[in-house]
């Protein structure tokens, strides 16, 4: 028996890595992975008989709302990079010195995760004093008069001032208060203009700053939860859509009873989408869930591609990165466009790889049309197929797994600890047929039906993610066939075919909206959820797979406008 | 590139004379006097190599006048090893988690189930060990690393506590700065350290909104607060400078996780790892290699494949290339100990080095019959020099017993269901 857990159910994600171990493996005749972490145990997993089609659901359903719980978030390392831009105008990216943020399925925000460490700490508290020690005009950022004193008058109000920003509220009068000790307190060690930077700094490593806490505020309909306090929803809406803090605009809204409504909360998503900041914002979101770091840290065999150098490899990047933004911004922003389109952007570099006019340099991209019989969407793009590929060879199985996992929301279990090699590469015999051997015996034949099939329909793309007709002296055999979806089922040859039964999927539309979600609430989502999925789902199919308008979208569920505390954790 | 990667010492006249310096690497001398009391300063470290390619090559045997074809860069050190050959790492896959990569890590020093499918249940045998013996160091543990991949489990391998993952430094330039730039900021110092009045602050902060937040998420601020004090102790005890010699970098360069530099930067880490240990800026210190699905393709030794892939193929000889090229900077880490003069002899005398890998098999992702080594004698208290069949015994045994030569009083270690006790054949 196997069992597909499809994106709504409450899951959570196999880390990337174990994509990646799919390259080789495993049996799919026991339980999924998961099945004692955090959710509710009372939601069987779907159970879909080995080789059946067309009976997985694609929408989640909702028969009482319920909302899943707010965990307390701390700033990314993005975030606090984007609010200390808005508050101190540095654009020095400080927090690229920090550990990275642990990645839990596709993303870097999941709050459970978000501890201190030590060496985080230390991060905080130097940069912190660093950055107020490196403020040029003390007295301008605190609004003290340019002839007079800095005094405790203007640096009370500098501490209203600023702070609401900071924190993302007005400070409560014990706050302002102890700040003003401490100014008066530096003050008297130093002098006034220390005082300020003592008190920018004291601001930067508070737990008020860094953290993102929130209570609610007042009864909501659905049970077990609160109505997000205003302050909380834009703290919510800036986080979302700007990764970054709240501007005064949004705290103004807040404070005025600006962000009561879902009429009122879509219009201050409008008014932040229109704004650079979120461009910037949502393509984190994109290069998480497509996993654009595997094309930074894969490596080629140099031997067999010594065309593989750095400037490839960002181009590669710079051309995924200007697409999704075009589409998102300036094109049509449907998600099957992204999924379909025949045109890219390209440098020079990158147009001779896909054997296409170009611009004259590498500096310059360019919007081209591409053969729509060789390439469309993202699938198709140089970047995905060559951080889907080994260093000597293509792999349609991490090519087919990353179809299944990322683009159409299915687990797939973890290999099991008994994996078979893959026999060795010989001329004569493709990587198709070597693969089909191993995909054919027990335990491995269990999973790889869900994966060969997208996999092998690839094969017309080399390591570089190059158009190729023969492999190992052979025809290369680019035939598939998409499995185990609600009604995207059936054969295709090479990956323009492939990209289009997928943009037309239910499945796969519903999947983008699930990743929002993921994105959004910083954590897999829960059995609590299915209606905010399910909501999600039924809006951004409404739209037609609007990428834009599915960020208002977010913002209008009962999960983004409640507040719920999380259960206490089981003990370890 | 860098220039000279092992030239961050000043090479020293014991170095020199002694015959025992590796390209350019020598040791410092000590402004301060050598440590007299040798067993009261001993240090831990751990190193990690992932994905145990152990592949079938021979095992080091009883009475044999070498550690084998993987470890023999090993040889010269052979009587200070106690190679333990058999240990079960029996709770890797008991409880939450994901494959034997996502799970062997987070396993390996806490041997107890994880607390969820991110985080490990407890604390790491050598954040045990700090806990003992680095309350009088500026930092109770330094973690190193060299190329981590993946940000998720299968690069956890220390924990502070259930759920408290740290973090390793993976750039050396960073890690200097914090080693042994911490008492001096990098900015033109302010009239007051800002970050006192700063820390004070916060910490009253996170005690008001502690309170007041769900039970659920309060070990997150806990987390943030217990780091806080740590630095506040550090603060207030920093060491006068000049205590210490510190070592010189090469120019930093523009990516230090690019393959190639893999060697180099391994070996600044450890290099910088064998200097804060020397200049007792700590006692307990880390060496992570890479994340279980090790994504290194090892063009320096010929392989071209991911060191994941390697691990499924067939190709045990290049699986043992791998091993051995491991060991060999196992041997260069203990001869830079070696050279670091203490006492009546090198800093070697007193330190334990355990050597883990989380599978035994690679391709099957086994985490029985796993093949560790431990190096050092804890001022007399393991019996080294053996090749220990471990029977199964449990990796909880092993730790249970080290955390006894650093003098903990605990009979065992992780989950106790794990465990029967320490492990007499490893003690003198």
């Amino acid at each position: 028996m196997l069992m597909v857990r499809h994106g709504w159910k409450r899951s959570l994600l196999r880390p990337l890595a174990a994509l990646l171990a799919l390259g080789l493996q495993t049996s799919c005749t026991g339980h999924l992975k998961g099945e004692s972490a955090a959710g509710d145990p009372t939601q069987p997993p779907v159970d879909v008989p080995s080789g059946a089609t067309n009976q997985t659901p694609v929408q989640a359903t909702c028969v009482t709302p319920t909302v899943g719980p707010s965990p307390l978030r701390r700033l990314t390392s993005r975030e606090y990079d984007n609010a200390i831009l808005e508050l101190l105008g540095d654009d020095t990216h400080p927090a690229e010195t920090f550990p990275a943020d642990n990645r839990v399925g596709f993303f870097d925000n999941t709050a459970t995760v978000q501890t201190v460490p030590v060496l985080l700490a230390e991060r905080y508290l130097d940069t912190a004093a660093k950055l107020a020690s490196a403020i040029k005009d003390v007295r301008a950022l605190a609004g003290c008069d340019a002839s007079g004193a800095i005094d405790g008058a203007c640096v009370a109000a500098f501490i209203t001032r600023f702070g609401r920003r900071a924190y993302r509220r007005p400070l409560t009068i014990v706050e302002s208060g102890d700040l003003q000790t401490l100014w008066a307190d530096t003050t008297a060690r130093s002098n006034a203009e220390t005082g300020v930077r003592g008190v920018v700094a004291a601001f930067l490593v508070s737990p008020h700053f860094l953290y993102r806490p929130e209570f609610g505020a007042g009864p909501s309909a659905i049970a077990g939860a609160q109505q997000a306090a205003p302050f909380e929803l834009a703290s919510r809406l800036a986080g979302l859509l700007w990764s970054s803090i709240p501007d005064d605009a949004l705290l103004d809204a807040a404070a005025s009873g600006g962000l009561t409504t879902r009429e009122q909360i879509a219009t201050q998503a409008n008014r932040l989408l229109a704004d650079p900041r979120a461009r910037l914002a949502t393509g984190v979101f994109y290069a998480q869930w497509l996993g654009s770091q595997l094309l930074t840290t894969t490596t080629k065999d140099a031997t067999l591609y010594p065309e593989f150098d750095e400037a490839l490899r960002s181009a590669m990047r710079e051309e995924s990165r200007r697409f999704i933004d075009y589409i998102v911004w300036e094109g049509d922003a449907h998600a099957s466009t992204l999924l379909n389109a025949p045109f890219s952007f390209v440098n020079a570099r990158l147009a001779k790889h896909y054997g296409v006019a170009g611009p004259a340099d590498d500096a310059t991209f360019m919007r081209v049309a591409l053969d729509p019989t060789q390439r469309a969407g993202i699938l198709t793009q140089a970047g995905y197929l060559t951080a889907l590929s080994s260093p000597t060879e293509s792999s349609p199985f991490k090519r087919g797994a990353w179809v299944r996992r990322r683009l159409l929301c299915q687990e797939l279990p973890d290999p099991p600890n008994n994996v078979p090699a893959l026999p060795k590469p010989e001329p004569g015999i493709s990587l198709r047929e070597r693969a089909s051997v191993h995909s054919s015996v027990a335990p491995c034949n269990g999973c790889h039906h869900l994966i060969d099939g997208l996999g092998f329909g690839l094969e017309q793309y080399d390591a570089l993610g190059r158009v190729r007709t023969m492999e190992q002296g052979k025809p290369v055999d680019s035939s598939g066939e998409v499995t185990n979806t609600a009604g995207s089922d059936g054969a295709f040859n090479g990956g323009a075919e492939l990209a289009a039964r997928l943009a037309t999927s239910k499945e796969a539309q519903a999947c983008v909206a699930t990743q929002w979600l993921r994105y959004a609430l910083a954590r897999p989502e829960t059995a609590d959820d299915a209606c905010s999925v399910a909501a999600l789902q039924t809006a951004f199919a409404g739209s037609g797979g609007d990428l834009k308008r599915i960020l208002v979208e977010l913002t209008q569920l009962d999960t983004f406008s409640s507040y719920r505390a999380p259960a206490p954790e089981a003990a370890p | 590139m860098i220039a000279k990667p092992t030239s961050i010492w000043r090479p020293s006249r014991r170095a020199l004379l002694g015959g025992l310096a590796v390209a350019g690497a020598g040791v410092l001398l000590p402004r301060r006097p050598a440590l007299a009391q040798a067993a009261a300063n001993t240090r831990f470290i751990v190193v990690h190599v992932p994905e145990g390619m152990w592949s079938g090559a021979a095992r080091p045997v009883v009475g044999a006048n070498t550690l084998g074809p993987i470890f023999s860069p090993l040889d010269p050190f052979r009587s200070r090893i106690s190679v333990l050959n058999g240990l079960d790492l029996r709770s890797r896959d008991q409880g939450p988690g994901g494959d034997g990569h996502h799970r062997g890590v987070p396993h390996m020093l806490t041997c107890t189930e994880m607390a969820d499918e991110s985080n490990a249940g407890g604390a790491s045998i050598d954040q045990k060990i700090a806990a003992a013996i680095g309350a009088d160091t500026t930092f109770k543990s330094l973690q190193f690393a060299v190329r981590i991949i993946y940000g998720d489990t299968n690069a956890a391998l220390i924990w502070a506590g259930a759920r408290q993952r740290l973090p390793a430094m993976e750039n050396p330039w960073e890690a200097y700065a914090r080693i042994f730039g911490a008492s001096k900021m990098d900015a033109a110092p302010p009239p007051v350290d800002l970050r006192k009045s700063a820390l004070d602050h916060a910490l009253a902060e996170i005690t008001a909104l502690r309170d007041k937040l769900p039970t659920a998420d309060r070990a997150r601020l806990d987390s943030y607060h217990e780091s806080l004090r740590d630095i506040e102790r550090r603060l207030a005890s920093m060491p006068a400078p000049g205590t210490c010699i510190e070592p010189v970098l090469g120019p930093k360069v523009a990516d230090a996780r690019a393959e190639a530099l893999y060697p180099e930067i391994g070996k600044l880490q450890m290099d910088l790892m064998v200097a804060a240990l020397r200049c007792g800026v700590t006692r307990v210190a880390s060496l992570q290699w890479g994340n279980s699905n090790d994504q290194c393709s090892y063009p320096w030794l010929g392989v071209n494949k991911l060191g994941h892939d390697l691990a499924h193929s067939d190709s045990s000889a290049q699986k043992q290339t791998v091993f051995h090229w491991y060991s060999e900077q196992f041997a260069y880490l203990l001869g830079q100990l070696q050279m670091a003069e203490e006492g009546a002899g090198s800093m070697l005398d007193n330190t334990v080095v355990l050597w883990v890998s989380e599978f035994s098999d690679s391709n099957g992702h086994r985490a029985n019959d796993l093949l560790w080594l431990l190096m050092g004698n804890a001022g007399g208290f393991f019996k080294p020099g053996q090749v220990l069949p471990m029977a199964g015994r449990s990796v909880n045994d092993l730790h249970a017993t080290i955390a006894k030569g650093f003098g903990s009083a605990d009979a065992k270690f992780g989950n106790p269901a794990y465990c029967d006790g320490v492990i007499p054949g490893l003690i003198a």
